[in-house]
């Protein structure tokens, strides 16, 4: 077909950047990249090289491939739109910040935080005098720095960003638009990650409410509040609530988004998480590997979430005791990331421990030793000593060091891990109640059971506290500690700590889960031993319960 | 478990005709206690004329003892400047309204008043043109306040602009509780830049000599009289020229007046149909889609730039350029309203037409 009169090609390019947008609001990057090309090529033939709408068609281009992963791609685009914004509009163009805020965030995405959190500055001083003290721009810089400290464990700073930046929002937009919701869900996210779970279910909440009010219940801004607090329900072991809210956002997605991409892609495995949680492996595998086809397909077969998605197939494996298949695919993983991110990332040193964990439960502990010192590196050289990554690979190596029998090194290992985690998190969170469990089974196992007991007891009361009384995490640390008391001789105790752990995970994973039978066994030895009647009945529902194929149990049995 | 909560004191002062702004002044701080100030550990306190208990009729200079106790001072000013009230006339004041004013930059002065915030409600143009008495005491007074700058003010279109004003500076006024800080009063959004259109054929009529004059004031700052002298322009002997109500209606969107804009649109496009030219319905038709979408009036925006999509196709052929323009913007009103399928097969339809083949 010829153009007709009238015709401009310029318009064109008009044309094939809506598009473009409009593939990139469903997740179909790939699609977007070969269009923005061409409206690249068609305006700087049009308006020669140097020209503002080149320099927006390159930016766009540049996002693509940001948003794509290929960030040694996106890096040299964004910076071209940098120096046509700057000759074009001057040093002091609002738009100016805008490509130096893109090139931050592609700095992040390769964890190169200090040059990333520079140029957000460098962003926010041209904001500043191009704008105002206060703008809804300077807000969203203030938005991608809180999110950057918040990567790098700086909970504190990244909080006062946030406020600043929920402020200017409320101020200038108001306090019922859209964007507050944003940040009132960043805000959240923080809350959940350091264990402010009350706060961070309260501002969940509000944030829900306020993107309902402004976007209408079936918006893809709303599933994102609803996915948060999916999270929050998981962390705190509300799995059946947690599946109901991940299920909406599927819905939501699947009808505003494109039903093959990435968010989409993303939810299915956060509802895959929830089934890994439940035990139920079948149902998560399904999930992760109907992920990975769609993430192979809007990303590319190597990038960052590729990899991650392989990290949750390999957990899937590593509990259904398949090592080899799981040592493999961590190895996959750990390439990859090197491969697009580079050697020092972040994301490296995580899956770098994971793989170094599996080592050690196959008996490799030469081989995991240097994994885990590789991972520790990273993770010190980027986050300091002392931050939460460090902690998590210093408590899998105390692991290692307390299989191997070296529990004097063990020790070590998880006291330090443990400070960290007091320091990063304080004493009131899951994860310091995680280490405190580990040093108590290392007491319980060096015949110091008073110690030993103490933190069981104390590791109890964070749990409790922090995730509530019901969830199944609990149940663990209560049957620790029986076994402890029935071995002190301690048998009422022993039993009522049974029963409890029982009762959880009756409610929490159903009546037919198989570790529902775990305790059942135990709890028939402490009345045996106190001659009591009824043990038969228990032996009988657990031997039920295992001839039953686990596959087929309904996962959620509250629904 | 008690809690310490901060009581802040708003006063609102306005004339008759604005019970609807007083209402809502009511009901927005109300709410806005409830939804964020105290859980935030603020509570403001509405005050004001018919606020207070007793109802209307209470001697002035009561009223003035609760403008004193306040720290927050909200005018709202429309077509009146108000009555005189009996006692104050002896003071030298025209109005309630003014003296309940003049008190508050009193207190603002020694610092016992936080702020001061004037909120102006649009007028039309009708009335512009030919201001009585009243309105035009109302009329200098913001120009004093232009040129001065001595306090924040803003206008606004309707009661519901009205409440998302307030709901902004509430939100700023927690956040300087929190912070401490001496309050600086919110700015609020800029207006939109809605990129308003004019025809690709130049006016043939003698126009925009009358607005120029306009033009000139808005480009020093003036702009109550710029205002002014646009409604003269507009509403002179006969029908404006097509070229003069389309710069008034890119005046009223750039300073963010949308219903009036919306008004001066349609009427651009009346008079460009009475007078048979395609091109200037059009132009009319589309801006008035912007101004829908920025109202966020997305169907009223769909079925002005479907005229306009029909409109082309009938004067110029369905594979003309400015055919695929029409498409490409209903296609962007339908990405952002997440009609994704209809969107993605317009814009293929555009493209078809400018010649790029998805394919190649």
């Amino acid at each position: 077909m010829t153009p007709s009169d009238g015709l401009t090609t310029i318009d064109a390019a008009a044309s094939l950047t809506n598009l473009a947008t409009l593939y990139r609001t469903q997740g179909r990057y790939r699609e977007a990249v070969p269009l923005l090309e061409r409206a690249r090529d068609i305006r700087e033939q049009a308006l020669g090289p140097m020209h503002p709408e080149v320099a927006a068609a390159v930016s766009s281009l540049g996002e693509a491939y940001f948003l794509l992963g290929r960030y040694a791609e996106a890096e040299p685009l964004l910076l071209r739109a940098r120096e046509i914004r700057e000759e074009a509009l001057g040093p002091e163009h609002p738009s100016v910040a805008e490509s130096v805020r893109s090139v931050a965030d592609v700095y992040c995405g390769l964890g190169r935080f200090d040059d990333a959190a520079g140029l957000y500055h460098e962003a926010m001083d041209i904001q500043r005098k191009a704008l105002g003290a206060e703008s809804p721009e300077m807000a969203t810089t203030l938005d991608s720095l809180a999110q950057l400290d918040s990567r790098i464990g700086e909970y504190a700073e990244a909080e006062k960003l946030l406020h600043q930046a929920l402020g200017i929002r409320q101020a200038v937009l108001g306090p019922d638009h859209a964007d507050v919701g944003g940040t009132l869900y960043n805000l959240a996210e923080l809350y959940r990650a350091t264990g402010r779970f009350s706060e961070a279910e309260h501002l969940y909440t509000k944030s829900l409410r306020i993107r309902e009010a402004a976007l209408g219940e079936e918006h893809p801004e709303v599933s994102y509040s609803l996915d948060g607090l999916a999270g929050l329900y998981s962390t705190l072991g509300r799995y059946p609530e947690a599946i109901r809210l991940h299920e909406r956002v599927l819905e939501i997605q699947q009808r505003t988004l494109e039903p093959e991409g990435k968010d989409v892609a993303t939810a299915l495995a956060n509802l895959g998480n929830e089934y890994f949680a439940l035990g139920d492996n079948k149902r998560a595998r399904g999930l992760y590997e109907r992920t990975l086809a769609i993430l192979e397909d809007v990303l590319g077969p190597t990038h960052r979430d590729v990899a991650m998605t392989l990290h949750n197939l390999a957990g899937v494996c590593f509990e259904d005791g398949d090592l080899p298949e799981a040592k493999s695919l961590y190895r996959r993983a750990a390439e990859m990331i090197e491969e697009t991110l580079g050697p020092d990332h972040l994301d490296l040193g995580w899956t770098l421990t994971s793989l170094a964990a599996v080592l050690a439960a196959t008996g490799d502990s030469d081989e995991a030793e240097p994994v885990f010192r590789r991972a520790l590196a990273i993770q010190e050289r980027v986050l300091g000593g002392d931050a939460s990554d460090v902690a998590r690979t210093l408590t899998l190596m105390a692991d290692l060091k307390v299989s191997l029998g070296d529990f004097e090194k063990a020790e070590r290992l998880y006291r330090r891990s443990l400070s960290i985690r007091e320091k990063v998190f304080g004493p009131n969170h899951p994860a310091t109640a995680d280490t405190l469990d580990g040093l108590a089974d290392l007491m319980r196992r060096t015949d110091r059971s008073k110690d030993a007991e103490a933190l069981y007891r104390q590791s109890i009361k964070v749990y409790r506290r922090t995730l509530g009384p019901e969830h199944p995490v609990l149940a663990g640390t209560l049957m620790s500690l029986a076994g402890l008391k029935r071995g002190d001789g301690d048998l009422d105790e022993a039993e009522e700590l049974y029963r409890q752990a029982l009762s959880i995970r009756e409610r929490a994973l159903g009546m037919d889960h198989p570790t529902v039978a775990a305790v059942l066994d135990d709890l028939a030895e402490v009345l045996d031993d106190q001659g009591k009647a009824g043990s038969e009945e228990l032996r009988r529902r657990a031997a039920e319960i295992r001839s039953t194929p686990s596959a087929d149990s309904d996962p959620s049995p509250q629904r | 478990m008690s809690t310490q909560i901060t009581a802040y004191r708003v006063f609102i002062a306005s004339p008759g005709g604005l019970e609807g702004e007083r209402n809502a002044f009511r009901e927005v701080i109300q709410e806005y206690n409830e939804l964020d100030a105290l859980e935030r550990g603020v509570i403001f306190l509405p005050l004001g004329w018919e606020i207070m208990p007793g109802g209307v009729g209470r001697p002035q200079a009561i009223i003035n003892h609760y403008v004193r106790q306040s720290d927050y001072f909200v005018l709202a000013l429309w077509k009146r400047w108000g009555s005189a009230p009996d006692v104050a006339e002896a003071d030298g004041f025209s109005s309630a309204s003014e003296e309940e004013f003049s008190l508050a930059c009193e207190c603002h002065a020694a610092q016992s008043m936080r702020q001061i915030v004037v909120l102006f409600k649009d007028v039309d143009s009708d009335l512009l043109k030919d201001p009585g008495p009243q309105l035009q005491r109302v009329l200098d007074f913001r120009t004093s306040l232009e040129r001065e700058k001595r306090f924040f003010f803003e206008r606004f279109e309707h009661t519901a602009a009205f409440r998302k004003n307030l709901r902004r500076q509430l939100a700023q006024w927690v956040r300087d509780h929190e912070e401490g800080g001496a309050a600086a009063p919110s700015p609020g959004a800029r207006a939109p830049d809605l990129d308003i259109e004019a025809p690709a054929e130049s006016p043939d009529e003698a126009s925009s000599e009358d607005v120029r004059g306009a033009e000139q004031l808005v480009k020093e700052g003036r702009l109550v009289e710029a205002e002014q002298e646009f409604a003269r322009a507009v509403g002179g002997n006969g029908d404006p020229a097509l070229d003069t109500l389309l710069r008034y209606g890119r005046f009223l969107v750039e300073k963010g007046s949308l219903t009036h804009a919306e008004d001066t649109f349609m009427q651009l496009r009346d008079l460009a149909r009475q007078r048979d030219r395609p091109g200037w319905v059009v132009a009319s038709v589309n801006n008035l889609a912007k101004v829908y979408i920025a109202q966020g009036d997305m169907r009223s925006a769909e079925a002005s730039y479907r005229e306009a999509l029909e409109l082309r196709e009938t004067t110029l052929g369905p594979d003309h350029g400015d055919v695929a323009l029409s498409l490409n913007d209903l296609a962007q009103l339908y990405t952002s309203t997440r009609r994704l399928d209809e969107a993605e097969q317009l814009f293929k339809r555009a493209l078809e037409i400018q010649g790029v083949d998805l394919d190649s």
